[in-house]
């Protein structure tokens, strides 16, 4: 094919090979690199191990390339038989038997060589037919036995085997190899073998590829076998032409962005971690109403309406919305009585007139123990229940302070618990969320009596931390709901300043900005 | 909470010891009187509002003087009877019914000594006295007034007294006006017709209680007899306060003068200084703080704890409780008092075995099984405030004005109502992230909180869940994934009907169904809305009324 511009077309070419061209394609191009730069379709089979097909349509594409022609051609093939192999590994046995006969002297019996070839008489008859007509030796008589002895008593050098030269040629190129093989005399040294019946021969018709001058230039330049990619796609994978690419190396060093992740919120993961605590130890979860009535979040608990607490500085109150529901009216008046002048449960009270009205306010809880005076009500000692919370103080916001926070609540209702059991509990607790250390200092609430401050230590810090208030609900709390006074040991404990401390955080409204940053990376 | 402060060395004189501050430190704690903070000779303490009596020095070294086994028992003081009177005008019922009323001699104020009797009386009128209303206390140089005394409702505009700090006489309705305690405090008596005041015999104005004193009768330096008027709405919680005073004035060395108190029906003689008896069951002790103590260890800590012993049979004691005390109302009271003189950090540790099998809450199992779906979706769970304002759930939602639940009194307009809707909220949370890569994804479960009348406490609480993503390309089919995902894994059969509502944007939401009942909304937030909380970049959303569509 003749080509105007060359330059131009190597180049386009050479592209086109690179990016295109399959990798079978280009290994058969490569094979053309080698001299004489001509090749058969059979050749190119057996040596690339490739399909009949695969070699048939890559030529065809060299060929509409203009870097090979093709042209038929009769070839003849020889192929080794069993036999022929057998003496391809080896030797033929008349060298095998001229080399005895050297080494023992140059002269033997019959029978000592029939031994020397394991009694083969078919191989032994006819090697000695071989080399009696090459004149290599001659057969004499003596006390009347043959005698086998090498002609002019063996010369220096061993006699040249070309049949040997082509067994071992055709043997290393494998089965029906395209003659010639470029061996002198090959022709008749073929003819002999055959006869022999140490090969076999064929006549075929194949496809003789040789490269034209353009493809030779072309061969000059580089053609790498397989093609880069940047990213392994489902297509490489699907078609399997992924052995034919090679994947761009990547910069295993690059900075990458992370993973944008979906996880649980710090305070509501250590919320989930305490329930289980308590399940461990045998508690039930309670829930109960965040915006309540005045009457269970304070008058339950016997805090008097003129407590400071419930004052609109500390407590925040709903507006325009009434109740149409308060608790038994047996309940109200056990539970004013008490506040008066303390009913049956031995105590003074508060001495004041309890008033409904204060009672039906409606509140956003201030704590979470409103839910364990609803529960005073409905259970049959003994029992342990725990409620987690979200409770309301007006607070204004700060790095300390929040106006919503979370509280951990929990009661032990039996006749035999203690304040020693009290305490026991908290250090249970406080054990299981991992502080080793507590303290126990007195505190006042106005609906516990024994009232404890718990602490926990912070090694990190070197601090003693403060988590809330526990003790035992006041008799003025007990008899009224529960209708019999039993110890109640109680606690509302923090949750916000576990998160604070677990995560070094040094103002308490953090968590709920919702940082998604920290949301995303907050260690576990 | 009630912090006062104190010197350190005066409180080593009054205990008769000196302790090291680490040590002294401890003993405040375990009496529960924690200290607040350190300073270089003085220290802040913290008070528990059920101990007025520790509000002084005094108190706190008499309380502390007992736990440290220097004194024991009942502290004892004498009461001389005096010779002043009080007559109660008629009518006082209405206006502030009670005064009690008490005179020390003898007096050698140090500065020290005059710091707490400032500090106290503020620390009373702000705790017990309730800011004033329930108890004030008045304190006067006794010398230079003339008893009798009367307590009398007075016309406001009658009367007229140079105020303490004051430069000129002033008519009470003008105190009430223009003096500084007057516009602080003249809420007490806000539509009360008569103001109390107490004058002498020459009708010189004493003071004019919740308010101020005149400087007539102020305390000085030179001050050696003091007469002391508490007034207020109790009557045992005035005389408390009396008791607390005066006894406070002889743990220095003054003598207490009882005062004749003429109310219209009857008359007292104040201070009444005798013990309230309380009868202490030794089991109950026992019972409560687990730890088996003999009769003779409970006296002798009830003595340490400086109350008074009497009749003690088989099982009972019966317990004097000194009158400064106002705490005692039972005898888990005492029992309380016992505990800390044994030294909380005495008692053993000990968990019962009590068998109880642990129930969950199913909903809130559920919940958190969703909680865990959303994470596994990729979406960053927030926790947001109930507290929300009406302008955000409103205008800034595009949503029509509607009944919210209303606080009384917000901790700021930002505050002021409780959340029916979780998306404003988590908009606001984006708006906090703007500055963080895209996308963003989110979500929150929690309470939602809207008025219902038929409820016991005027609203409904139900939980909703709501998540929004935000990136550059989302759109309503982001939104329309995470519910289909949901519907899958709960099991529901939920459909969507296109439907207009803010804050989403037209034809680009629809309507969250579970048969007939809707269940929630989802769809593009309208750019508005997006303008409205400052955000720059879509976002689509869904928010799910769980409460409504999860059974338990």
């Amino acid at each position: 094919m003749y080509r105007d511009n060359l330059e131009v077309d190597l180049k386009q070419v050479l592209k086109e090979i690179r990016e295109k061209f399959s990798l079978q394609d280009k290994k058969i191009l490569l094979a053309f690199k080698q001299q004489p730069h001509t090749l058969t379709t059979s050749l190119l089979v057996e040596t690339l191990k490739m399909d009949r097909s695969a070699v048939v349509r890559g030529l065809l594409r060299l060929q509409k390339y203009g870097i090979i022609t093709l042209h038929k051609e009769r070839i003849k093939k020889a192929k080794l038989t069993g036999e022929g192999i057998k003496y391809a590994e080896t030797h033929l046995p008349e060298k095998k038997l001229l080399e005895h006969l050297k080494k023992i002297g140059g002269e033997a019996s019959l029978d000592e060589l029939k031994n020397f070839l394991d009694q083969n008489t078919v191989e032994l008859n006819r090697s000695l037919g071989w080399l009696k007509r090459k004149g290599l030796i001659e057969i004499v008589k003596r006390n009347n036995e043959p005698f086998v002895r090498l002609k002019n008593g063996g010369s220096e050098f061993l006699p040249f085997f070309p049949e040997e030269t082509v067994l071992k040629t055709l043997w290393r190129k494998g089965t029906w190899v395209e003659l010639p093989l470029g061996i002198k005399n090959e022709e008749e040294l073929i003819k002999t073998l055959k006869r022999r019946n140490l090969l076999v021969t064929k006549e075929v018709v194949e496809e003789r590829a040789e490269l034209t001058s353009f493809g030779k230039e072309l061969l000059n330049y580089e053609i790498p076998l397989k093609i880069t990619v940047s990213n392994l796609t489902p297509g490489l994978i699907e078609t399997g032409k992924w052995r034919e690419v090679t994947l761009k190396k990547y910069d295993v060093y690059a900075p990458v962005a992370p993973t944008a992740v979906g996880r649980l919120h710090p305070t509501l993961s250590i919320a989930d971690k305490i329930r289980e605590i308590w399940f461990d130890m045998g508690f039930t979860e309670a829930i109960g109403p965040i915006v309540e009535l005045a009457f269970w979040c304070f008058d339950a608990l016997y805090q008097p309406q003129d407590h400071p607490a419930r004052e609109l500085a500390d407590t925040l109150y709903i507006k325009n919305i009434e109740t149409k529901k308060m608790p038994p009216r047996q309940l109200i008046k056990k539970v004013k009585e008490t506040h008066e002048n303390g009913w049956v449960t031995g105590s003074s009270g508060w001495r004041y007139k309890w008033s409904l009205s204060e009672a039906k306010k409606i509140v956003l809880r201030t704590h979470t123990t409103s839910v364990s005076a609803r529960f005073l009500t409905k259970i049959k000692p003994p029992a342990k229940i725990f409620s987690i919370g979200k409770v309301f103080r007006r607070e204004n916001l700060d790095p300390t302070h929040l106006h919503e926070f979370y509280q951990v609540e929990g009661i032990v209702v039996s006749e035999s618990v203690t304040f020693r059991d009290l305490l026991g509990y908290l250090n249970e607790y406080f054990s299981r969320l991992g502080f080793t250390k507590t303290r126990y200092r007195p505190g006042y609430f106005p609906y516990t009596e024994l009232s404890v401050e718990p602490e926990v230590y912070d090694p990190e810090r070197g601090e003693w931390i403060e988590l809330g208030g526990a003790g035992i609900f006041r008799p003025e709390v007990v008899v009224p709901l529960l209708g019999k006074d039993i110890p109640v040991l109680a606690w509302g404990l923090g949750l916000d300043r576990l998160t604070m401390r677990k995560y070094n955080l040094g103002d308490i409204r953090f968590p709920y900005f919702n940082d998604i940053k920290w949301l995303r990376t907050y260690p576990i | 909470m009630a912090v006062i402060t104190v010197n350190e060395e005066d409180l080593y004189n009054l205990l008769g010891v000196k302790l090291t501050r680490k040590n002294l430190i401890y003993w405040l704690a375990m009496q529960g009187t924690p200290i607040e903070r350190e300073h270089e000779s003085e220290l802040d303490i913290e008070v528990f509002p059920n101990r007025p009596d520790m509000l002084s020095v005094e108190g706190l070294a008499r309380n502390l003087r007992g736990l440290l086994n220097i004194e024991r028992g009942l502290p004892n003081y004498t009461v001389e009877r005096g010779y002043v009177q009080v007559k109660v005008g008629e009518g006082m019922a209405e206006v502030r019914p009670y005064i009690a009323a008490g005179v020390v001699r003898d007096l050698e104020l140090t500065d020290n000594f005059v710091k707490q009797i400032m500090q106290i009386q503020e620390k009373i009128h702000d705790t017990h006295g309730r800011k004033r209303r329930k108890v004030a206390i008045g304190l006067h140089d006794l010398d230079k007034v003339e008893p009798p005394f009367s307590y009398i409702p007075a016309d406001p505009e009658q009367y007229s007294f140079t105020p303490l700090h004051e430069e000129r006489e002033m008519t009470l309705k003008q105190i009430l006006k223009e003096n500084e305690k007057g516009r602080t405090y003249g809420y007490i008596l806000e539509g009360k017709e008569k103001y109390p005041l107490i004058i002498d015999k020459m009708d010189r104005v004493l003071s004019f209680p919740p308010i101020i004193n005149s400087t007539l009768t102020e305390v000085t330096e030179k001050t050696t007899n003091l007469f002391i008027d508490v007034t207020g709405t109790s009557f045992r919680a005035v005389n408390k306060a009396l008791n607390i005073l005066c006894t406070m004035f002889a743990e220095r060395g003054a003598t207490i003068e009882s005062v004749e108190v003429i109310y219209p029906k009857a008359s007292k003689w104040l201070p009444n200084l005798t013990p309230e008896k309380v009868t202490l069951n030794v089991n109950y002790v026992q019972k409560i703080l687990g730890v088996t103590l003999s009769k003779e260890e409970i006296i002798k800590l009830l003595l340490k704890s400086r109350f008074g012993v009497e009749r003690v049979t088989e099982n009972h004691i019966e317990v004097l409780v000194p009158a400064y005390r106002t705490d005692i109302m039972h005898q888990i009271d005492i029992v309380e008092d016992l505990a800390i003189t044994y030294g909380y950090d005495k008692f053993q540790l000990r968990i019962p075995k009590i068998f109880t099998s642990p129930q969950r809450n199913r909903q809130i199992e559920k919940i958190n099984e969703l909680r865990r779906l959303m994470t596994g979706m990729g979406f960053i769970e927030c926790l947001t405030f109930l507290q929300s304002s009406s302008e955000t759930l409103t205008a800034k939602m595009l949503l029509p004005k509607r009944k919210l639940v209303e606080i009384e009194n917000p901790v700021s307009l930002e505050y002021n109502v409780l959340r029916d809707t979780l998306l404003p909220s988590l908009l606001e949370v984006l708006k906090y992230n703007k500055r963080y890569e895209y996308p963003q994804k989110i979500f929150e479960i929690g309470y939602v909180i809207k008025p219902d009348e038929g409820a016991e406490t005027g609203v409904s609480e139900e939980i909703n869940i709501a998540y929004l993503i935000s990136s550059p390309e989302t759109t309503y089919t982001d939104a329309k994934a995470v519910l289909e995902t949901l519907s899958q894994i709960l099991n529901k059969r939920w459909e969507v009907k296109e439907k207009n509502r803010p804050p989403f944007l037209e034809g680009r939401t629809a309507e969250i169904l579970e048969g007939e009942k809707s269940i929630g909304y989802l769809g593009e937030i309208h750019p508005q809305v997006l303008e409205n909380f400052e955000l720059t970049q879509p976002v689509s959303a869904a928010e799910i009324y769980l409460t409504k569509t999860l059974t338990v």
